[in-house]
């Protein structure tokens, strides 16, 4: 949500209208190839979100290298080279689509031995009854058997009423569903400065993927001109 | 694509003869709010929760118990063995394409386990109530219901409808569902209000009255409404206060 703009309440039923008969179709997500999946994955780190995804270049890395991809909901899949580890990168999907993007996930999600996903939000999305405003917080959530792989990636679990949804949600679930351990990383952010993303830094790098970031100061954002 | 839904139980209880309530994802989210005040009034347990690619995932921390390391999902199910009773919520939409499988899918594990009838809970949009002089509730069950009695001693309204085709307008998949269980052969009831979109906690507050009519939740003797508990998921349900900085 930007500031300004008008954010009407709905309830979710206006995202499909169940009044009419919609017609039923077929998925049309699917790999740009056909997804090859180890056996054992060591890691998967998924990017999920717009600013997460911007941030961190990974296409021009020599550190990784794009195996797949599907192209109508902007999700890359990398591999990390001399590593057993996989990176997906997700942005401006569908939440409709969230689920069969899980599902196209399925087998690398089950091949993996930990899961780490990284989630960016608005801080306006942030529910607390504090009044001193942040430009960052950082929550994580993880299913019941907890990840082993997080180096430094500890964070205070995301409280009530705060939910989150979307793939990351769905791939928590699931794993939580196979007895499999997953976490999430969530930041909301007011916008990006390079320090609040030095987690999701370090974690690329305990992975041996170099990046390049986005992140330039940019003036007319930080300012208090109306834009 | 098919669809690979995942239960898992956190302990094995026998459900037959258990009444199950299914909220619909409808206008104001009047079922869901009414499911959330019983599971949290009456302390009921955490029994399941089902994974499915049909719905949105969601995932967050319990709901109803703030010191609880446990989950909250898309659709869980809760149980109080005392009342009989056993709640599956749906915290999140079904997507249309694969609502109709999933539904099934849910009723027949249902059935499976010899529970006694579902009562589903939904709404309909205000405008399309044309008495409106009268009860803003309305019902419609299969022909063996276990509620007749109360039924018709509380003068519940049926619902109306105009051309051989159930529809009740702004109440999600509760007519789908609805025609699922009596293919299935089970005793339904579907209650719902007419309301409008907006602060729906009095909605169901009044929903949770009427079941209360039909449903023994709480003894007659009781305030029903004073013995009602606001979960934790509730708070802050018309966003945060102003920063400070602002002024």
């Amino acid at each position: 949500m930007n500031f300004g703009e008008i954010f009407e309440p709905a309830t979710r039923t206006a995202w499909e209208d169940w009044d009419d008969d919609l017609l039923s179709n077929e998925s049309k997500l699917v790999w740009q190839s056909p997804l090859e999946v180890p056996k054992n994955i060591k890691l998967l780190i998924i990017l999920d979100g717009k600013f997460t995804s911007d941030c961190i270049r990974l296409q021009k890395q020599e550190s990784v290298e794009l195996i797949n991809s599907i192209k109508n909901i902007n999700l890359c899949l990398y591999k990390v080279k001399y590593s057993d580890s996989y990176i997906c990168v997700l942005k401006d999907y569908d939440l409709l689509y969230s689920s069969e993007i899980v599902e196209l996930l399925r087998e690398i999600l089950i091949a993996s031995r930990d899961v780490v996903s990284v989630l960016n939000k608005p801080i306006m999305e942030y529910q607390t009854t504090h009044t001193r405003n942040h430009s960052c917080v950082i929550r994580s959530l993880c299913t019941s058997i907890k990840s082993s792989n997080l180096k430094g990636l500890h964070f205070t679990r995301l409280e009530q009423p705060n939910i989150i949804s979307g793939v990351t949600a769905g791939v928590l679930s699931l794993r939580e569903h196979l007895n499999l351990p997953a976490t999430a990383v969530l930041y909301y952010l007011e916008f990006l400065e390079s320090h609040q993303m030095k987690a999701i830094h370090n974690l690329l790098e305990n992975f041996s993927v170099s990046y390049e970031t986005n992140i330039g100061s940019n003036n007319i954002v930080n300012s208090n001109l109306y834009i | 694509m098919v669809l690979k839904n995942h239960w898992k139980f956190v302990k094995d209880i026998d459900l037959s003869g258990h009444t199950l309530i299914i909220p619909s994802v409808a206008t104001g989210n009047v079922g869901q709010l009414t499911c959330d005040l019983v599971i949290s009034s009456l302390g009921m347990n955490l029994l399941a929760s089902v994974y499915t690619p049909a719905q949105i995932p969601v995932f967050g921390s319990d709901p109803y118990d703030l010191t609880s390391t446990s989950f909250s999902s898309s659709c869980q199910l809760y149980v109080s063995s005392s009342h009989k009773l056993i709640v599956l919520q749906i915290r999140a939409p079904l997507i249309y394409k694969y609502a109709q499988e999933f539904l099934e899918h849910l009723v027949n594990e249902f059935k499976e386990r010899k529970i006694r009838d579902i009562i589903i809970l939904t709404s309909s949009y205000a405008h399309e109530k044309k008495h409106i002089m009268s009860s803003p509730f309305r019902y419609l069950s299969s022909e063996v219901t276990p509620y007749r009695e109360k039924i018709d001693y509380f003068k519940l309204m049926l619902h109306e409808s105009h051309n051989d085709s159930l529809k009740i307008f702004g109440g999600g998949y509760a007519s789908m569902l609805y025609k699922i269980i009596k293919e299935k052969g089970l005793p339904c009831l579907v209650l719902y209000k007419y309301c409008s979109e907006g602060d729906n906690i009095p909605d169901s507050y009044d929903m949770i009255g009427c079941l209360n009519n039909i449903y023994s939740l709480f003894d007659e003797q009781d305030d029903i409404y004073g013995k009602l508990v606001q979960p934790a998921s509730w708070t802050l349900l018309f966003g945060r206060p102003p920063p400070q900085d602002i002024y």
